[in-house]
């Protein structure tokens, strides 16, 4: 098997806080393949945002900065890569779509000479050439009247149209990996399924790799091939999505799971996941979820042992002690 | 941006297009003082542009046997020390203010824009030098300086241009950075970066349509600094030197009490020049930050 197109390894980012050193991330690590499309899920503060800003090395240090680790996108280290590099790198061999699209485009432009900039950083089309390429873009991403929208502002634009301008910047220059920090967040509920098809084609056109970023399990189980479940900056388990939503075997994935809301189960109540993520300022040394872990049952070597992601077998790992306790049915 | 568009978002179907920039001169043209700004520094442009249409007079001959006469039939606003015609030499100082009041203002908010836009897009030492660069400019008394300047490089309307522009433009500088590092948190920005913007491109597509707002008004009132600096300068014989004219060193007459007492029309007539001027682009200045802010939106 060739070189994994992304390879991130055991990467630790720290942010400085007024009340000491936050560690964002402690000891990521992942590979995405060329083409698939992988999920990060989590809740907020697990560090999903910042793994996708590390990998694009747009952490603004300070206040951050990358104590360890290494990001490697087709062999290349990006990390502590000149300004100049990234910059060619950015855009062109790896895109980014933003959460939301109503602060992420530039009010004072027209939105097609925004994507035709966009273009025009990676290419030496003329400006002509580069609006052309910008209707045929909006086109793409299934606007109808390309050609008029591109003269509008985007106040003029509904947020799934700007996302959708969003999505054609992203693809403008054919990345081959695509990263999309919860691109759906900030849409209405009935725009979410037409931006997901829409970065599903998108994928389709482009064949880029696609890394989801998102706390919605609906649009993992929509979208993703592969899922990664962080948990106060570390991956806490690593699985296929059918294998996940089947039998998962991390306690906050069960947790995560346990509270959606279905349509087609008899229970009454949802089954929150009790307390809240712990601090970064001070970690506990044990397992960072024991404290609301409904699977410890008072043991003690979580609040002692800090479990390592190992895995279990059909390219599955988990970070838990006890995780074939899960294991039933 | 507060216009809200109607639900029919159809290109076809939109109203007449209200653009910010005719919103911007709505609100300028209802600004009355800003109005007569406009009016009174255009007829000053014109008055000294033409020149030689409203005077026969060369402003730089001397006339011997005229010299400090009162106003007459021939000459309008009198002669002065040396018989020169005053009005002629009025007209052609407003040349020379002016040139020096725009050019040392736009030296000094294309400098501080630059500058100002480099030190807030990247931060760090970058900000750290730039800005305490400006502050060290900011904390000479900057006549004092000019003194020092005109006396080293001996005066000319050069470097007096330099001088000006060189000491007077922190505070664009402070304006258009207080404006980048706001607009270096905005999404839009980053999203920028993300697409492979670095710092050129982030400049010229972001903080330059950005600031260009503030950066109108900021120039706007440094052309008044600047004429008040070129005539303060003149006036003490280190900026335009005699006997080309400007209204500062036309003023230098006036540092003579039997001067000021018993012959006006020699000081009288350049030092209103000078204030007219100044008020009218404060003025105009005061107008473009109404309509141009668009918290002021009404």
């Amino acid at each position: 098997m060739s070189e994994p197109l992304l390879v991130v390894d055991d990467l630790a980012v720290e942010f400085k806080t007024e009340d000491g050193i936050a560690r964002a991330l402690d000891g990521v690590s992942f590979e995405i393949n060329a083409g698939e499309t992988v999920a990060i899920v989590g809740e907020s503060g697990s560090g999903k945002s910042v793994t996708a800003l590390s990998v694009l090395g747009l952490l603004r240090q300070p206040p951050a900065s990358i104590v360890r680790g290494s990001v490697r996108l087709r062999g290349t280290e990006l990390l502590g890569m000149s300004r100049r590099k990234l910059g060619e790198i950015r855009g062109k061999d790896a895109a980014m779509v933003f959460q939301d699209p109503m602060t992420a485009l530039n009010p004072v432009h027209r939105i097609g000479k925004q994507i035709a900039e966009t273009v025009r950083l990676h290419s030496d089309l003329g400006k002509k050439e580069a609006m052309a390429r910008a209707v045929d873009l909006l086109g793409l991403v299934g606007m109808a009247q390309p050609a008029a929208r591109a003269r509008q502002y985007p106040h003029e634009f509904s947020g799934g149209m700007r996302q959708r301008a969003m999505i054609a910047m992203a693809i403008a220059n054919d990345p081959s990996l695509l990263i999309a920090d919860e691109p759906t967040t900030a849409l209405d509920v009935t725009i979410q399924a037409q931006v997901l098809n829409l970065l599903r084609t998108a994928q389709q056109e482009t064949g880029a790799a696609t890394v989801l970023i998102t706390h919605d399990l609906g649009v993992v189980a929509e979208m993703a091939e592969r899922v990664l479940v962080m948990y106060a900056g570390r991956i806490v388990e690593r699985a296929d999505v059918r294998s996940l939503f089947r039998s998962p075997r991390h306690p906050y994935t069960v947790g995560l799971l346990e509270s959606i809301p279905r349509l087609d189960s008899e229970a009454q109540a949802l089954t929150p996941i009790p307390g809240s993520p712990p601090s970064l300022l001070a970690p506990p040394p044990g397992c960072p979820f024991a404290p609301r872990c409904a699977l410890r049952k008072g043991r003690s070597r979580c609040v002692e042992e800090r479990p390592a992601l190992v895995s279990v077998g059909d390219g599955r790992a988990t970070a838990c002690h006890f995780s074939e306790e899960l294991v039933h049915v | 941006m507060t216009e809200s568009m109607p639900a029919d978002l159809s290109p076809e179907a939109r109203p007449a297009l209200r653009s910010p920039g005719r919103m911007a001169l709505r609100r300028f043209l209802r600004h009355k003082l800003a109005i007569a700004g406009v009016v009174v520094l255009l007829l000053v442009v014109l008055v000294t542009v033409f020149a030689p249409l409203l005077t026969a007079y060369d402003p730089t001959k001397v006339d011997l046997s005229h010299v400090r006469k009162p106003p007459n039939a021939d000459h309008v606003l009198g002669t002065d020390g040396s018989g020169r015609d005053v009005f002629a030499r009025m007209l052609y100082a407003g040349r020379v203010s002016l040139l020096v009041g725009v050019f040392s203002a736009l030296l000094a908010v294309g400098v501080g824009t630059l500058l100002g836009a480099i030190a807030g897009i990247l931060g760090g030492w970058v900000d750290s030098v730039i800005m305490r660069a400006a502050d060290i400019f900011l904390s000479f008394p900057v006549l004092v300086v000019m003194i020092v300047i005109a006396g080293i490089l001996g005066p000319s309307v050069t470097t007096m241009v330099v001088a000006i522009g060189v000491f007077t433009w922190p505070e664009a500088g402070r304006v258009v950075r207080g404006v980048t590092l706001s607009l270096r948190e905005r999404e839009f920005v980053q999203a920028s970066q993300a697409f492979g913007a670095r710092t050129r491109w982030l400049i010229v597509h972001h903080v330059l349509p950005t600031v260009l707002n503030q950066v109108v008004v900021v120039a706007t009132l440094a052309v008044a600094t600047g004429i008040l600096l070129e005539a303060s300068l003149s006036f003490l014989g280190l900026g335009v030197q005699p006997p080309q004219p400007s209204w500062g060193n036309m003023l230098t007459d006036a540092q003579r009490l039997t001067v000021i007492s018993q012959m006006p029309w020699l000081w009288l007539p350049p030092g209103i020049a000078v204030a007219i001027t100044v008020l009218s682009v404060n003025f105009v200045g005061d107008g473009l930050r109404d309509a141009l802010d668009p918290r002021e939106a009404s």
